[in-house]
């Protein structure tokens, strides 16, 4: 009889730590803004400037900070104005697009693969870099 | 009879010289060939192509992975920095390409002798081979990756926070780029 009781409460006990984990990490995870990985431009003409946007959704209960956004080349820039930041909070369950801009002009040539990156840097609640890379082809 | 009796024992003596004989013609010759063997096997190996050369399961260590150049002015122009690579497994890296991600940005491999290679850019500038390396760092050697970064190469609109990369493209086995980054605010 005790020996029954015994397995019943570990069974018990089992059971309610793998709930608990289960909880937690499903937190962990609901922590993260939702940044896309990747964005293909496709075919883009050398002599066009093109237009892309980049969707970050917060499905959290906290304000994301967005420090900045910034690119790996100088032919992906951000498009704000000149009084604007690229720096903003995007509020729970918030979705915010961040408009850059390809220019193939300055820096490729026909035939160029398109291999760049975009990074969203939040500094609150968590400081991280998320990368978001731009792919496609100089026509 | 006596003459059958003499070549019998002429025979013998004739086997009893002839075997150490043998033995001192054969094993020299055998050493010989060996060794030419051996070498021109090591001729082979360093006349190989080395497009060719295949993967390395080495480790490396790297000084910084990442740096800061803080705040850069345009006026007092380009800024550079250098990043320290050791192979520290048993087996050489070769390099394959060196490219940046950016046509501001520009990167030269210091080898441990000396040798420097000439700098690269951005892919898109040039033809494919413009960025082919072709260096070898051997076990054990720490090689340098100066970077240059030019401020004032996308005109006065290149303002702002910066980020750009350095690729070494090698032939390790896992993860075969090893990139380097830094990171700037550009003023005017």
């Amino acid at each position: 009889m005790k020996k029954t009781i015994f397995v019943l409460l570990l069974i018990v006990l089992i059971v309610i730590g793998l709930l608990i984990a289960v909880q937690v990490k499903n937190q962990l995870v609901a922590q993260e803004l939702i940044v896309v990985n990747e964005v293909n431009l496709g075919e883009v003409n050398l002599s066009t400037k093109k237009e892309f946007k980049i969707q970050l959704t917060n499905n959290t209960g906290k304000d994301f900070e967005i420090a900045k956004v910034y690119t790996s080349c100088g032919c992906t820039g951000v498009l704000v104005d000149e009084s604007e930041s690229t720096s903003f909070v995007i509020k729970p369950k918030e979705t915010i697009y961040v408009k850059l801009e390809f220019d193939p002009s300055s820096m490729h040539q026909e035939g160029d693969n398109i291999d760049h990156e975009v990074y969203v840097l939040v500094s609150n609640p968590v400081e991280k870099e998320y990368v978001v890379k731009i792919l496609g082809e100089v026509i | 009879m006596s003459k059958s009796c003499c070549d019998k024992t002429s025979g013998k003596e004739l086997k009893g010289i002839l075997k150490p004989l043998l033995f001192i013609a054969v094993v020299p010759t055998v050493v010989v060939v060996g060794l030419i063997f051996l070498i021109s096997k090591s001729q082979n190996t360093a006349a190989v192509d080395r497009s060719e050369i295949g993967v390395s399961d080495t480790t490396y260590k790297v000084d910084k992975n990442s740096f800061s150049f803080g705040t850069v002015s345009m006026k007092d122009g380009i800024v550079e920095t250098v990043y320290e690579l050791t192979n520290t497994g048993s087996e050489d890296i070769f390099v394959k390409e060196l490219f940046t991600s950016c046509m501001c940005t520009k990167a030269q491999l210091i080898l441990s002798d000396g040798t420097q290679t000439g700098f690269y850019g951005m892919k898109g500038h040039g033809g494919l081979n413009d960025f082919y390396v072709g260096k070898l760092i051997k076990a054990g050697e720490t090689v340098n990756v100066k970077t240059v970064f030019d401020p004032n190469a996308h005109g006065p609109q290149g303002t702002g926070f910066i980020k750009r990369n350095i690729i070494l493209s090698t032939n390790l086995k896992s993860s075969p780029n090893i990139q380097f980054s830094f990171d700037a605010e550009v003023i005017k």
